[in-house]
């Protein structure tokens, strides 16, 4: 278990991490989220003592990392594999010698050394290019091989600082799939810093988002989407619809047999017209969420919030001339 | 002057002052070599986002190397003739020339390597750390063989920059093939010792490079 306790973190002047707490339960996949430049691979590496902190507290399993000595520190990252953005994979040494770093580095006996990298390779589909120089595979084998490398020491713990950024959609999907599979067949916590939504969508359960520093979003990826903040609204955003008159709420529910004729019935039921403005469906591991914008007669407004609290919809109501992301 | 024939230059001039200047240069090599990583090393790791930053050694180091590639070399090997006698007993020979040789081509042998190890992406040396490599498995785990072909480019740089200074180091009577060319060629007015040394230079400079970019093939 992973427990971040107001952690503070400057670099000079410049306030990089504030008041930061959250907990990340084991054999979870967290998604680490926010705008380039908001210090989430800063806090990743916190995790790992890569970067230290002014104060607050960071602990694994009890042990807080900061009270560590160097030699303690490097001996308990053993537990914390960590992938990168740009693989950081020695490239004129071949895959065998890359993943067998780390275990030459604890002095792992030959012999075991063979038979582990064997087994990572089959785990990570490489098996093929054993002897076959890095510097020669695509990136999404090169982050294979990465993946390799990071699960050498039987971690217990999964850090993947940008890992898919660098990748092509495709690719991207492997490697998440390859990161899915390792986390439910070995229970490995995996931490996920990106900017891409659409890798959140496809893996984490749980998602942190950073905005300027602060914890602003912290939950289950569908609670956090079926709250949609506006937070998230500015995250997630890329087109932007204005509001300029009516009164409009923004609606997200989970689809499901029960309710595929929602919006249908809720016309009917109000016995209310009333007009979408926008509508986007999205999907977060196997559930699928809809949102609208819908512009509501103002006489009907109770009974249309009414009528959302009741069916367990989210909403929210938007402002007139609010630059609206959707 | 008496008329030599080739078989005595070759026997006589040639092949003695070749070995004398191989010997001269294997030794010095290996000096430079040594002491040029060492003080790289330092340098590397004493950088201010180094593993161990420190402004003060890194700062003396770096001006004692631009200090020492500031002389000319004729001119340190003179300068410096009181610490040559105080380490070896003597000025002259070639064991003599290897002091001011040493302290020559060590600095450019360092800067040359630390310029290597400064190619060597930090992001390797994160991930080193991430999977808890102490410092010394980094520097010869990760840092040194990332920068292992640009240090053997480097390394052939300046086998070939210390064969021109063994030449000059002819100068204070180091010998070798340098000394040979100036002594029996030009000062004895005969070309044709002396143009036949600068071919067997020219030869060895050709064959270094060559093996070396074979090397560098090799390790790439």
């Amino acid at each position: 278990m992973i427990k971040i306790n107001q952690l503070n973190k400057s670099f000079g002047t410049l306030n990089i991490l504030n008041d930061i707490s959250f907990t990340i339960e084991r054999g979870r996949i967290c998604g680490l989220v926010g705008k380039s430049g908001v210090g989430k691979s800063t806090l990743l590496r916190c995790i790992n003592g890569l970067e230290s902190y002014q104060s607050g507290s960071v602990t694994i399993n009890g042990v807080e990392i900061s009270s560590l000595s160097k030699k303690e520190l490097n001996s308990f990252r053993k537990n914390i594999g960590m992938i990168f953005q740009h693989f950081s994979l020695i490239d004129r040494k071949t895959v065998y010698d890359n993943i067998a770093l780390p275990m030459r580095c604890w002095n792992i006996p030959k012999k075991e050394i063979q038979a582990r990298v064997k087994e990572l390779l089959k785990l990570t589909g490489l098996e093929d290019k054993i002897n076959v120089k890095t510097r020669n595979l695509s990136g999404g084998q090169k982050q294979r091989v990465a993946i390799a490398r990071a699960l050498t020491m039987n971690p217990e713990i999964l850090l993947c600082d940008e890992a898919t950024s660098a990748l092509d959609p495709k690719t991207t999907k492997d490697i998440l799939n390859l990161l899915k599979m390792i986390n439910e067949s070995l229970d490995i916590t995996i931490i996920v810093v990106t900017h891409q939504m659409s890798v959140v969508r496809q893996i984490c359960d749980d998602v942190i988002l950073l905005e300027d520093g602060h914890v602003v979003e912290n939950g289950h990826v569908d609670e956090v989407f079926m709250r949609y903040s506006p937070a998230l609204e500015r995250f997630v955003g890329v087109d932007e619809l204005e509001i300029k008159s009516g009164c409009n709420y923004r609606i997200t529910f989970k689809q499901d047999i029960n309710n595929n004729d929602f919006m249908s019935r809720m016309g009917v039921e109000l016995k209310s017209v009333y007009s979408i403005i926008y509508s986007s469906t999205e999907q977060f591991k196997e559930n699928k969420y809809d949102t609208y914008i819908i512009d509501i007669p103002e006489a009907f407004e109770s009974d249309f919030v009414n009528y959302f609290r009741q069916n367990n919809v989210s909403y929210r109501k938007l402002l007139l001339n609010e630059k609206e992301e959707t | 002057m008496r008329y030599l024939p080739w078989s005595e230059i070759l026997e006589r001039i040639i092949f003695p002052s070749f070995l004398a200047t191989i010997r001269m240069l294997c030794v010095e090599i290996f000096l430079a070599v040594f002491f040029g990583f060492v003080i790289a090393i330092t340098i590397y790791i004493t950088r201010e986002d180094g593993l161990h930053p420190s402004k003060v050694i890194n700062t003396a180091l770096n001006a004692l190397i631009s200090i020492i590639r500031s002389f000319p070399f004729v001119i340190l090997m003179v300068s410096i003739i009181p610490l040559t006698r105080f380490i070896t007993g003597s000025s002259i020979g070639w064991k003599s020339a290897l002091v001011p040789l040493t302290i020559a081509s060590t600095p450019f042998m360092a800067r040359m390597f630390e310029n290597s190890f400064k190619e060597v992406n930090p992001a390797l040396i994160e991930a080193a750390k991430s999977f808890g490599a102490s410092d010394f498995q980094i520097i010869f785990k990760v840092v040194v063989v990332s920068a292992l072909p640009s240090l053997v480019s480097g390394l052939i740089l300046c086998i070939i920059h210390v064969l021109n200074l063994t030449a000059v180091a002819g100068a204070i009577g180091a010998g070798g093939l340098g000394a040979s060319a100036l002594q029996y060629g030009y000062q004895s007015f005969n070309n044709r010792v002396m143009y036949s040394i600068v071919f067997v230079l020219m030869a060895l400079v050709i064959l270094i490079q060559f093996m070396g970019d074979r090397v560098y093939k090799k390790v790439r």
